[in-house]
C-alpha cells in the first residue's frame, strides 16, 4: 500500500502555564497529601511532586476539565474549584476563551480536542455558526476509520486550471498547461496581524515547509531563510511604486526566489500582474481583495483578466473591512463570489482563497463548502505559539509568554501539531460525508444547511402575509 | 555465695522471702534470648510482630517520664518487643515466658510517667497496639466489648454515629483502655460516674499460667485488677458500660479570689446535692497559661471552677445556687476551656520539658495543700500550675504541672526531685499518690492499706508465682547491681531523701547554670525537648498505622531526632525510616503539647540528609505501597467530615 500522507505530531508542552478555564485551589493547611486527587484525576491536574513524591504539587489548572471528581473525592475537602477570571477575560466575542483553550490543547498534543459526551450547544449563532454541515454518512463511516486503509485526500491546487486538454497524434498533451502549485492541506499561512520578532516568523516558515504549504509575508518583514521556497511575499502599493519608477532592486531578486506572490488590490493591479509575469512567467500571482461592497465586481473583473488566485480577505473576526452592512460575514462573501463565478462558467479557472475569522478546524470545512479552494489562517498560528491576544506588544509592553525568546523549532512543532489536529478533523468531516477528496467539498452547499435559507423557507409566507417581505432577503 | 546473693538475702529479704522466688530468676536472660526469639518466631508465625532492633528496644525502654538515670538503676532496655495481633498469640507468649521465666512488661500507650511500663530487668515488652479491635456493641444493653489496646479516642469515634457515649474517660484521650484500668482510672466524668471500675461490667484476664478468665463486676477478684498496674494478669478485653449521648454540654466557669473560696464553693454545691457531669478546678497560674497560649488576656487570671452539666434540670438548679457566688465567666470562654480538657499538656513556657505530679487528696485539705506546695515550689524556683478533677464528694485528683529543661541537667534533676517532695507533702495532707510504677513505689504503704497489701501479695503469689509480670516495681522498686542503688528507693531512705531535697535544691539550682537562651532554638530542638511522648500522634499517623513499623511512629521518631541533636550515632536504616512520612499533618492536629511537628519533621529530614542522602527509592516505594493499601484509604476516608 502506498504511504498515506499524514502529519506527525509530537508533544510540545507549553513554556508558560496556559490560562485555564478553572482554578483549583488546594488548602495547604487542610491537605494531608493522601494522594487521592492524583489517583482520581483523569487529566493529570494533580500529581505527586517529582522530586519528593510525599508531597502533592500545585494543581496544573489549565488541564482541568471541570469534572469535579477531585473536589468530591478529597477526604479533607481541601480542594476548591472556581471559574478563572483571567480565562473569562481572554480574547473577545469572536475569539472566545474556548477557542484559545482548544487551540492551545491542539498545539500541545496534536490531538483532536474532545470535551465530553454530548453536545450542549449552542445550535446556531453568528458567522460560521449560522450553517450546519451534513454528515449523514456517519452511519457508514470509512471501513476502518479515517486513519485506516481508505484514502482521503486533503490536497488542493493553487493556480489556473486548463479548461480542456488537446493532444497531438502521439497522444501527448498539446495545449499549454498553466502553472499550478499543489499543497497537501487546504491551508496556507496568512500575514499575521501583528509585527513580531524574526524567531516567530522562523517558526511559521519552518512549519510551512514541514507541511509543504506556504506562508504569506509582508515584504517589510521579508527575511532570508533556507525555507524561502515556502514564502509568499506580499506587496502593498506596488502599482504606485511602479508608476513612480521606484521599483527597488531587491524586488527582482525576491520575485526570482518565489513560486507565488501576493499583491494588494488597487485599480491598476492588472498592470502589476503583467509586470510580474514579464519578469517570471510561471509565477502564480494572488491578489488580496479586501472583503467589502464591491468584492463581487472585483472578483469578476480579475477572474476574466486571468488572475490566478483571488484572495478574499476579511478582518480578523471574519467581518467586512469596508461596507455599508457591517455585519456581513466572510462566508457570505465567498459564497457570493463562488456563485458569481459559477454563473459565468469560469469557476474552475481561478483559485478562491479566503482569510479572516478562521479560528477552528470546522471553519476550514465550512469555508470550503461556501466555495473557497484554500483558506488562509492567521491568528490561530500565533495562539498556537501561546499568544494570548492581549495586544500588549502593540503598546510596547512586555509579552506574557515572551515570544521573543521562543525557540523556532519548538514553535514550529506547536504549529505543526495544530495543523495536524485540524487536518484530522477535516478528515473526520470528509469521512462522515462519504467524500474522498477535499476538492469535492468545494462549493457543496448541498452538504450544508444555511440558517438564512431555512429562515427564509420557514417564515417567508407568514411574513409576506403580514406585509413585511422587504426585510426578508433570499439568499438565492 | 557471691556478693549479689548477700545483698539479695539481706536487703531484699522481705520480698525474696515473702514470694519465695528462686534466686537465679533473670540471670541468664541475655543468653537465652536468641533461642527464645527463634522459638517464639516459629510458635507465633504471623500472629505477632517481633521487634529487636537496637532503636526499637531503646524507645520501648521509657515512658513519658524519661527519667535520665533510669538506665543506671534498671535493665530498662527490653530484650525484645512483641506486638501480638491475636489473643491466641498472647497466650502462647505468656506460656513461653512463664516456662522460661522471662519478665513481661505489657504496654499500652506509655503515657504515664511513673515507669509502670518501663522494663526493669530486660525481658519482653508486650505492645498492645495491634490488639485494638472493638469486638461487640450491644445497643440494647448499652455495653461495648473492646480489646485492651483500644484507645479512648477510637471508642468515641466508633460511637459517634450511634447516639451513645462513654461514661468517663481520661484526659489523655489517646491512651488505651488497658492502661487506664491498670493505673486506676480517674478522669473526666468521674464525679458523676466514679472511676473506671464502676464503668466496667466484666473483664477478661490472661494469667501467667495461660488461663483466660472472665471476671464479672460482682466477683470478688474484680477489684484486684484496677489500679494494680498489671501485677496479677493481663487484661485482654473489657465490657464498658455506655450511656445515651447527652444532647449538649453546659459548661460554666466561675472565678474566685482564692483557692479556698473555690473549694468552699465546690463543697457547698455538693452539699446542695447538685450533680454535675464534671467538676474541674484550675488555679490562677493555669488560667494564665491558657491566656498565654491564646495570646490574649481573655480569662481573668484567678482561681476558677469549671462545672459541666448535661442535664438541663441540674443546670438550672446550679444556676440558682451559683448566681451570687464568684464571678461568672462568659459562656464562650467556659466552652473553650471545656473543649481544652483533652489538651492538658499544652504549654507555652520558655522551658520545654513538662513535669507533673499527680495525686488524690481529700477536698478539705485541698487549699492548705496548695498553699504549702506553692511555697515549696518557690524554693525549687519553679512556677507550678494546678488543675484538679473533683472525683468524689470529698476527693480531688490534683495534677500539678511545671516546666523544666532536660538539657540543664542539674536543674532538671532538682526539678525532678520536686515531684516526690510534692507527693510527700500531699501524703501529709492525707493524700494518696495516683499511681506507683517505679518512681512512686516507695509510697506503696501510703497508697495501699496494710490489709489490702497483704491480700495483693497473697494473690500475686497465687497467680504469678514466678513473678514474670512487671517485676521490680509497684510493690517495691528493685534495681540492678544487686539492688544496691535500690536502697535509695526504699521507703525509709526515700522519705529521708525527699525530706532533705529542698535543702539541696539551692545547690543544684546554682544561678550559673540558669537557662540558656532559647531564642535561636530550632523548631526541632523545641519539639524534641517539649514532646512528652504521649502517643496521641501514633494513633492518627497513617504511615505508622499502615506499616506498623515502630520506627515510623512519630513519638519514636522524636527519639531519633533527639539522638541526632545530641550527635549520637544513628544507623542508616533507622535514618531512612524517618523519611517515610506523608507530611499529612494529622499528628500536628492531635498534639497534646501543640507542637509544630510539620516543621520539626522537615528539620529532622534536613538534618539527616546532611549525614545520609535522601532515600529517594525508599520514599517512592513507601508512597506507592501506602497508596496501594486499602486500609490506608479506609483510614483516610475516616477523616472525612
Amino acid at each position: 500500500m502506498p504511504k498515506k500522507y499524514s502529519i506527525a505530531g509530537s508533544a510540545a508542552p507549553p513554556r508558560f502555564q496556559p490560562v485555564g478555564k478553572f482554578v483549583i485551589e488546594r488548602n495547604e493547611d487542610e491537605c494531608i497529601h493522601c494522594g487521592r486527587c492524583t489517583l482520581v484525576c483523569l487529566h493529570d491536574v494533580h500529581k505527586r511532586r517529582g522530586d519528593d513524591p510525599r508531597f502533592i504539587s500545585e494543581p496544573v489548572n489549565y488541564l482541568c476539565k471541570g469534572c469535579f471528581r477531585c473536589i468530591q473525592e478529597c477526604p479533607k475537602e481541601a480542594l476548591t474549584i472556581k471559574n478563572n477570571e483571567e480565562w473569562l477575560l481572554l480574547g473577545d466575542s469572536y475569539w472566545t476563551p474556548e477557542t484559545f483553550g482548544k487551540i492551545w490543547y491542539q498545539a500541545e498534543t496534536g490531538s483532536i480536542p474532545v470535551s465530553g459526551t454530548g453536545y450542549t450547544g449552542p445550535f446556531s449563532g453568528e458567522g460560521f455558526d449560522s450553517m450546519w454541515t451534513d454528515m449523514s454518512e456517519i452511519v457508514r463511516p470509512t471501513r476502518d476509520g479515517i486513519h485506516g486503509r481508505e484514502y482521503i485526500s486533503t490536497s488542493v491546487y493553487i493556480g489556473r486550471k486548463a479548461q480542456m486538454l488537446t493532444f497531438d497524434n502521439k497522444g501527448k498533451i498539446k495545449s499549454p498547461l498553466p502553472p499550478t502549485l499543489s499543497i497537501p492541506i487546504p491551508l496556507i499561512f496568512d500575514i499575521i496581524p501583528f509585527r513580531f520578532s524574526k524567531n516567530v516568523y522562523e517558526s511559521l516558515v519552518k512549519a510551512a515547509s514541514f507541511l509543504g504549504t506556504f506562508m504569506i509575508i509582508d515584504l517589510d518583514e521579508w527575511f532570508n531563510s533556507k525555507y524561502q521556497a515556502n514564502l509568499v511575499p506580499f506587496f502593498a502599493n506596488l502599482s504606485k511604486k511602479m508608476n513612480q519608477k521606484l521599483m527597488f532592486p531587491e524586488f527582482e531578486g525576491v520575485i526570482k526566489k518565489c513560486k507565488m506572490v501576493e499583491i494588494a488590490y488597487d485599480l491598476e493591479v492588472l498592470k502589476v500582474v503583467e509586470e510580474i509575469k514579464r519578469l517570471k512567467n510561471e509565477m502564480i500571482v494572488s491578489v488580496r481583495i479586501p472583503f467589502g461592497d464591491s468584492t463581487n465586481k472585483i472578483v469578476e473583473e480579475l477572474a476574466f483578466a486571468g488572475v490566478e488566485v483571488l484572495h478574499l480577505c476579511a478582518d480578523v473576526n471574519g467581518k467586512v473591512i469596508s461596507s455599508s452592512d457591517k455585519n456581513r460575514f466572510v462566508k457570505d462573501g465567498i459564497l457570493d463570489a463562488h456563485r458569481l463565478l459559477v454563473e459565468h462558467k469560469i469557476r474552475d479557472e481561478v483559485t478562491l482563497m479566503l482569510s479572516g475569522g478562521i479560528a477552528m478546524a470546522e471553519h476550514v470545512a465550512k469555508a470550503i463548502i461556501c466555495g473557497a479552494d484554500v483558506t488562509a489562517v492567521d491568528l490561530p498560528l500565533l495562539i498556537a505559539l501561546e499568544c494570548r491576544y492581549c495586544k500588549r506588544c502593540q503598546n510596547g509592553l512586555s509579552c506574557p509568554v515572551e515570544l521573543k525568546a521562543l525557540n523556532s523549532d519548538y514553535g514550529a512543532q506547536r504549529i505543526i501539531n495544530l495543523m495536524r489536529a485540524w487536518r484530522n478533523q477535516l478528515l473526520e468531516v470528509l469521512g462522515a460525508m462519504g467524500l474522498r477528496d477535499v476538492r469535492r467539498l468545494r462549493g457543496e452547499v448541498g452538504r450544508a444547511i444555511l440558517h438564512e435559507d431555512i429562515r427564509h423557507e420557514t417564515f417567508e409566507k407568514i411574513l409576506r402575509s403580514e406585509g413585511v417581505t422587504n426585510n426578508i432577503k433570499s439568499s438565492n | 555465695m557471691g556478693v549479689a546473693k548477700v545483698f539479695r538475702c539481706t536487703l531484699n529479704q522481705q520480698i525474696a522471702c515473702s514470694y519465695g522466688f528462686s534466686e537465679k530468676r533473670y540471670g541468664d536472660i541475655r543468653s537465652m534470648s536468641r533461642d527464645l526469639k527463634k522459638k517464639l518466631e516459629s510458635l507465633l508465625g504471623n500472629d505477632a510482630r517481633l521487634l529487636d532492633g537496637a532503636f526499637e528496644r531503646e524507645v520501648y525502654s521509657m515512658d513519658i517520664g524519661a527519667i535520665p538515670f533510669t538506665g543506671l538503676l534498671f535493665d530498662n532496655i527490653p530484650e525484645m518487643i512483641i506486638q501480638p495481633k491475636k489473643i491466641e498469640a498472647l497466650k502462647t507468649i505468656i506460656r513461653v515466658a512463664n516456662e522460661e521465666r522471662v519478665a513481661i512488661f505489657p504496654r499500652g500507650s506509655g503515657s504515664s510517667g511513673l515507669g509502670g511500663v518501663v522494663p526493669t530487668v530486660g525481658g519482653m515488652v508486650i505492645d498492645f497496639s495491634s490488639l485494638n479491635e472493638i469486638d461487640e456493641l450491644d445497643q440494647e444493653k448499652m455495653t461495648i466489648i473492646v480489646q485492651a489496646g483500644v484507645r479512648w479516642s477510637e471508642i468515641e469515634n466508633f460511637l459517634k454515629s450511634k447516639e451513645l457515649t462513654m461514661r468517663t474517660y481520661p484526659s489523655s484521650f489517646f491512651s488505651t483502655i488497658g492502661g487506664w484500668i491498670a493505673t486506676g482510672g480517674y478522669g473526666i466524668g468521674s464525679f458523676k460516674f466514679g472511676n473506671i471500675q464502676s464503668q466496667i461490667e466484666s473483664i477478661e484476664v490472661l494469667f501467667p499460667s495461660g488461663e483466660i478468665k472472665s471476671i464479672n463486676q460482682d466477683d470478688e477478684e474484680f477489684s484486684l485488677f484496677f489500679g494494680t498496674e498489671g501485677q496479677f494478669g493481663i487484661v485482654l478485653t473489657a465490657t464498658l458500660k455506655l450511656r445515651n449521648k447527652p444532647r449538649k454540654a453546659l459548661p460554666h466557669m466561675i472565678y474566685f479570689d482564692s483557692a479556698e473560696a473555690a473549694v468552699n464553693f465546690i463543697k457547698d454545691m455538693i452539699k446542695e446535692n447538685i450533680v454535675p457531669y464534671n467538676i474541674k478546678y484550675m488555679d490562677a497560674a493555669h488560667i494564665g497559661e491558657t491566656n498565654k497560649i491564646l495570646g490574649e488576656r481573655s480569662f481573668r487570671e484567678k482561681d476558677s471552677v469549671l462545672v459541666t452539666f448535661e442535664d438541663e434540670l441540674e443546670d438550672r438548679k446550679f444556676l440558682s445556687f451559683a448566681s451570687n457566688r464568684g464571678i461568672h465567666a462568659e459562656e464562650y470562654l467556659a466552652h473553650y476551656i471545656w473543649h481544652e480538657r483533652l489538651f492538658s499538656m499544652k504549654r507555652k513556657g520558655s522551658k520545654p520539658t513538662p513535669l507533673a505530679c499527680e495525686l488524690t487528696i481529700p477536698l478539705e485539705n485541698f487549699s492548705p495543700y496548695l498553699k504549702k506546695i506553692i511555697r515549696m515550689s518557690k524554693r525549687f524556683k519553679v512556677k507550678i500550675n494546678v488543675e484538679s478533677y473533683i472525683i468524689g464528694k470529698d476527693e480531688a485528683l490534683v495534677l500539678i504541672h511545671y516546666d523544666s529543661d532536660v538539657r540543664n541537667f542539674r536543674t532538671y534533676l532538682a526539678h525532678l526531685a520536686l515531684i516526690p517532695v510534692l507527693t510527700k507533702i500531699g501524703i501529709a495532707f492525707r493524700g494518696v499518690p495516683y499511681g506507683l510504677g517505679i518512681w512512686n513505689a516507695p509510697f506503696i504503704n501510703e497508697k495501699i492499706d496494710h490489709q489490702t497489701l497483704r491480700r495483693y501479695k497473697a494473690y500475686k503469689h497465687e497467680v504469678d508465682p514466678r513473678n514474670i509480670l512487671n517485676p521490680g516495681k509497684f510493690f517495691t522498686a528493685r534495681t540492678k547491681w544487686a539492688n544496691i542503688p535500690g536502697i535509695l528507693l526504699k521507703p525509709v531512705v526515700f522519705r529521708t531523701i525527699t525530706k532533705i531535697a529542698p535543702m539541696f535544691s539551692p545547690i543544684l539550682l546554682s544561678p550559673i547554670l540558669e537557662e540558656k537562651s532559647t531564642k535561636d532554638e530550632t523548631e526541632l530542638e523545641k519539639t524534641v525537648y517539649s514532646c512528652v511522648k504521649c502517643g496521641s500522634c501514633a494513633s492518627v499517623c497513617p504511615a505508622y498505622l499502615i506499616t506498623r513499623d515502630e520506627l515510623l511512629n512519630p513519638k519514636n521518631k522524636m527519639h531519633l531526632a533527639k539522638k541526632l541533636l545530641l550527635g549520637e550515632t544513628i544507623t542508616k536504616s533507622d535514618a531512612e525510616k524517618a523519611f517515610l512520612c506523608l507530611h499529612c499533618g494529622m499528628c500536628r492536629e492531635v498534639c497534646q503539647n501543640d507542637l509544630d511537628l510539620l516543621t520539626a519533621w522537615l528539620e529532622l529530614e534536613e538534618g539527616l540528609e546532611h549525614i545520609f542522602d535522601k532515600p529517594e527509592d525508599a520514599i517512592q516505594n513507601f508512597v506507592s505501597s501506602i497508596e496501594a493499601s486499602e486500609e490506608y484509604w479506609r483510614f483516610v476516608y475516616a477523616q472525612k467530615v
